[in-house]
C-alpha cells in the first residue's frame, strides 16, 4: 500500500479513478435508491409520517428494535472482547485458530446460521430434546420466537464485527506498555485496565456502534427467530410494502429508521470522540 | 499512528460494504423481445410468478407446451412481488409480460397499472364459478388452506377435521402454525364459522370477535409468513396442526413426510394472471393467458401440482383429482370457505393493523 502511494504520478492516478468508480457505484447503489425511497415517504406531505407514528405496532416494533439493538451490542461486546484480546495476545498458532474460528463463522450465509439457530432451538430442536431425554424437563421450554432467541442469533452475526474493531485497535497497541507497567509495579489485572484497556476503547466504541446500527435493519433472523409476535422495525416495513402495497408509509417508516441512524452517529460523533475512529471527523475530536 | 489510520480504514470500509450490501438490489435482464403487430404473436414473453414447486409446475404444465406450439418464447421469472411489480409500473420500466398475483392485488376497472382482459382472445364466459374473470385478471389455479395435521400425533381416524378442531387444542392438543402476515384472510372467516355464525352473515366480517375466539389459543400458535413454514413447522412435530396450503400438504406426503389434510371447510383463494401495462409484448402476453386458462388447458396445472383451474370447464386428470381443491369439495357445514376478497381490499390495512396489534400482544 504504502509503496503505491508513493509511486510516480501514473499509480496515483491510476488508484484515483479506481477510487471514483467506487464512488460512482456508491452514488448509484446508495444514494439514488436512498432518493427515493426519501422522496417517496414525501408523495403525500407529512401524512404518511403522521400514518406511521400513529400504527400501535409500528411503535412496537421501534421499541422491540432498541430494547434489541441494545441488547446485542452489549452481549457482542462482552464476547467479543476477551476474543478478540485472546487473538491479539496469543501465540500465532491459537491465534490463527481464534481468527480461522471467526472468519468460517462470519462467511457463512446469514440464512444458514439463522436456521441452524432455529434447529438448536425449535420446541423439538437439539436442547429441548436432549433435556426431555436426559429428564430434566418434560414439556419442552419456549426458546423460539422469543426475544431472546433473537438476541442470542443476532449476537453470534454480528459479533465478528464487534472483535475484528478491537482486534485492530489491539493490535495497534504495544505489548510493551503492559510490560513496561508492570515493571513499575502494577499487577497484571491493574495493568489491563489501566493501559491496555483504555488505549483499546475507541475499537470497542466503533465495533459496538456498528454493531448497534446494524442491527436496527435486521430483518430475517428476528423474523425467523423471534416471529411474527416481537417484530422489529423491519417486519413493520415489510408489512406495509408487501401486505399493504403502501411504498409511501413503508418508505416513511424507512425513513425514520434512517434518521434515527443518522441521530445515533452524529451523537457518538460529537460526544464519544468515535468520529476519529470511524473518520466521520477530522481534527477536532483528537484528545 | 499508522496502525490507527488502519483501523479507521478497516472501520469504514466494512461499514461502508456493509450498507453498500443491503442496498444492493439485483435487476433481471429485460425480457422483452420484438414487440408483435396484428395477431401474429413472436419475440418472449416473461411471466413473473413465486419460484418454488409452483413455478416449476407453471413452466411444465403451461410455459413450455406454450413455447412449442407458438414460438413464442414464455419465461419464467420467480421473483414475483407486489412491490416490485408496482414499482415497474408506476417507474415505466417493465419487463414482466405476464404476473401471477393474488387476490389482494387490486384486479378491478380501477386499477390502470394494469392491461385490460381482452374477451375475444381470452374465454371469459367459462368462468362461471365462485371466480369470476375481473377487467384485468383472470383466474389462473385455486387453492385452499386447510387444517393439515401430523400424522405420528394423530391418526387418520381421530384427526382435526374442521377449523372448530383447529381452534380446540383441548381437544387437539399441540401447537398451530398460522399465517398472521395477511390479517386471517379467510382464517377469520373460518373462526366466525367454526363460532356458529351463519356463512351469510359473515360479512361486515366482525375481526374483533375473531380475535376473541382465537384468544385461548393463541399461546398454542405459531404465527409464520410463508407456506413453506407450515410445513416445515407440521412435518417436524413442532405444531401438530397447521393451516397449511394444500398443494404443499400433498406434495411432502408424497415424499413420505408425516402429514396429512382434511379437505373440509378449505379456505378457497385464486391466484390470478395479468398483464402489467408499459409490458413489451402485450398481444403474446393475452394469447399466454388464453392458453393457460383456457378449457383445454388450464387443468394441466393439476398434474404438477394440486392446484385446481381457475376455469371451472376444465377438467383434471382421474389421477389428480383425488389431490386436487376443486375436485374436494365438501357440503353443507364442510362447503369451502370462499372470503370476499373486494370486502378485504376495502378493508386490509385496518384489519391488519388490528392482528398484527394482537399478534404482538
Amino acid at each position: 500500500m504504502g509503496r503505491v502511494l508513493t509511486n510516480q504520478g501514473g499509480g496515483r492516478r491510476w488508484w484515483i479513478s479506481v477510487g471514483l468508480l467506487g464512488l460512482l457505484f456508491v452514488l448509484l447503489a446508495l444514494v439514488v435508491p436512498l432518493a427515493v425511497v426519501v422522496q417517496r415517504s414525501l408523495d403525500a406531505g407529512f401524512d404518511n409520517f403522521a400514518d406511521a407514528l400513529a400504527s400501535a405496532s409500528f411503535i412496537r416494533s421501534l421499541g422491540n428494535t432498541a430494547v434489541l439493538a441494545v441488547g446485542v451490542t452489549l452481549c457482542s461486546a462482552v464476547i467479543g472482547y476477551p476474543y478478540a484480546y485472546a487473538m491479539a495476545r496469543s501465540g500465532r498458532v491459537v491465534s490463527r485458530i481464534l481468527l480461522t474460528a471467526l472468519m468460517l463463522s462470519f462467511w457463512t450465509s446469514l440464512l444458514v446460521r439463522s436456521y441452524a439457530w432455529q434447529v438448536i432451538l425449535n420446541d423439538t430442536g437439539l436442547v429441548n430434546e436432549a433435556l426431555q431425554f436426559l429428564g430434566v424437563i418434560d414439556e419442552p421450554l419456549q426458546l423460539i420466537r422469543t426475544p431472546a432467541a433473537t438476541l442470542i442469533g443476532m449476537t453470534h452475526i454480528l459479533v465478528p464485527f464487534t472483535i475484528l474493531a478491537i482486534f485492530a485497535q489491539l493490535r495497534g497497541i504495544s505489548p510493551d506498555l503492559a510490560i513496561a507497567a508492570r515493571g513499575l509495579g502494577a499487577t497484571r489485572t491493574r495493568a489491563f485496565w489501566s493501559v491496555t484497556f483504555p488505549l483499546s476503547l475507541p475499537g470497542l466504541a466503533a465495533g459496538s456502534l456498528l454493531v448497534f446500527v446494524l442491527t436496527l435493519g435486521y430483518y430475517v433472523t428476528p423474523q425467523l427467530l423471534g416471529g411474527a409476535g416481537n417484530p422489529v422495525i423491519g417486519q413493520s416495513i415489510v408489512e406495509q410494502t408487501n401486505a399493504l402495497l403502501n411504498t409511501g408509509v413503508g418508505s416513511a417508516m424507512a425513513v425514520i429508521l434512517l434518521l434515527i441512524v443518522v441521530v445515533i452517529l452524529g451523537v457518538a460523533a460529537r460526544f464519544l470522540g468515535l468520529g476519529r475512529v470511524l473518520g466521520l471527523a477530522t481534527e477536532r475530536s483528537d484528545r | 499512528m499508522i496502525r490507527h489510520r488502519k483501523a479507521v480504514i478497516v472501520t469504514a470500509s466494512s461499514l461502508a460494504a456493509a450498507l453498500a450490501l443491503t442496498a444492493c438490489s439485483s435487476d433481471s435482464d429485460s425480457g422483452s423481445g420484438e414487440s408483435a403487430s396484428g395477431s401474429e404473436i413472436s419475440g418472449e414473453v416473461t411471466f413473473a410468478g413465486y419460484g418454488g414447486a409452483g413455478g416449476d409446475s407453471i413452466t411444465s404444465a403451461w410455459l413450455d407446451p406454450f413455447s412449442e406450439e407458438t414460438g413464442v418464447d414464455a419465461i419464467l421469472d420467480p421473483s414475483m412481488d407486489n412491490s416490485k411489480l408496482l414499482q415497474m409500473i408506476e417507474s415505466g420500466n417493465v419487463t414482466w409480460d405476464v404476473v401471477e398475483v393474488g387476490l389482494d392485488f387490486d384486479l378491478t376497472e380501477a386499477n390502470d397499472g394494469l392491461v385490460d382482459i381482452d374477451c375475444d382472445v381470452v374465454d371469459c364466459a367459462a368462468f362461471d364459478g365462485n371466480w369470476e374473470v375481473t377487467a384485468k385478471g383472470v383466474p389462473m389455479f385455486i387453492y385452499s388452506t386447510t387444517v393439515a395435521y401430523n400424522t405420528d400425533a394423530y391418526s387418520e381416524a381421530d384427526a382435526p377435521q374442521d377449523w372448530a378442531d383447529f381452534f380446540d387444542t383441548e381437544a387437539f392438543p399441540g401447537k398451530r402454525a398460522i399465517n398472521s402476515a395477511e390479517g386471517f384472510f379467510g382464517l377469520a372467516e373460518a373462526a366466525l364459522i367454526s363460532d356458529g355464525v351463519a356463512r351469510d352473515e359473515l360479512y361486515p366480517l366482525d375481526i374483533d370477535r375473531a380475535l376473541e375466539i382465537m384468544e385461548p389459543v393463541k399461546d398454542d400458535m405459531i404465527f409464520i409468513t410463508s407456506g413453506s413454514e407450515c410445513i416445515d413447522l407440521v412435518t417436524s412435530g413442532e405444531a401438530s396442526v397447521g393451516a397449511c396450503y394444500n398443494g404443499r400438504v400433498t406434495l411432502a406426503a408424497s415424499e413420505g413426510q408425516p402429514i396429512a389434510q382434511s379437505w373440509n371447510q378449505q379456505i378457497q383463494s385464486a391466484d390470478y394472471v395479468a398483464i402489467p401495462e408499459g409490458s413489451q409484448n402485450v398481444d403474446a402476453a393475452m394469447a399466454l393467458i388464453a392458453y393457460l386458462t383456457s378449457t383445454e388447458h388450464a387443468g394441466e396445472i393439476a398434474d404438477y401440482i394440486t392446484y385446481g383451474p381457475g376455469n371451472p370447464a376444465a377438467e383434471v386428470s382421474d389421477e389428480a383429482a383425488a389431490d386436487v381443491p376443486t375436485a374436494n369439495e365438501g357440503d353443507g357445514d364442510d362447503a369451502p370457505i370462499v372470503a370476499d376478497w373486494q370486502w378485504w381490499n376495502e378493508n386490509r390495512a385496518d384489519v391488519l393493523e388490528t392482528v398484527s396489534e394482537w399478534v404482538a400482544s
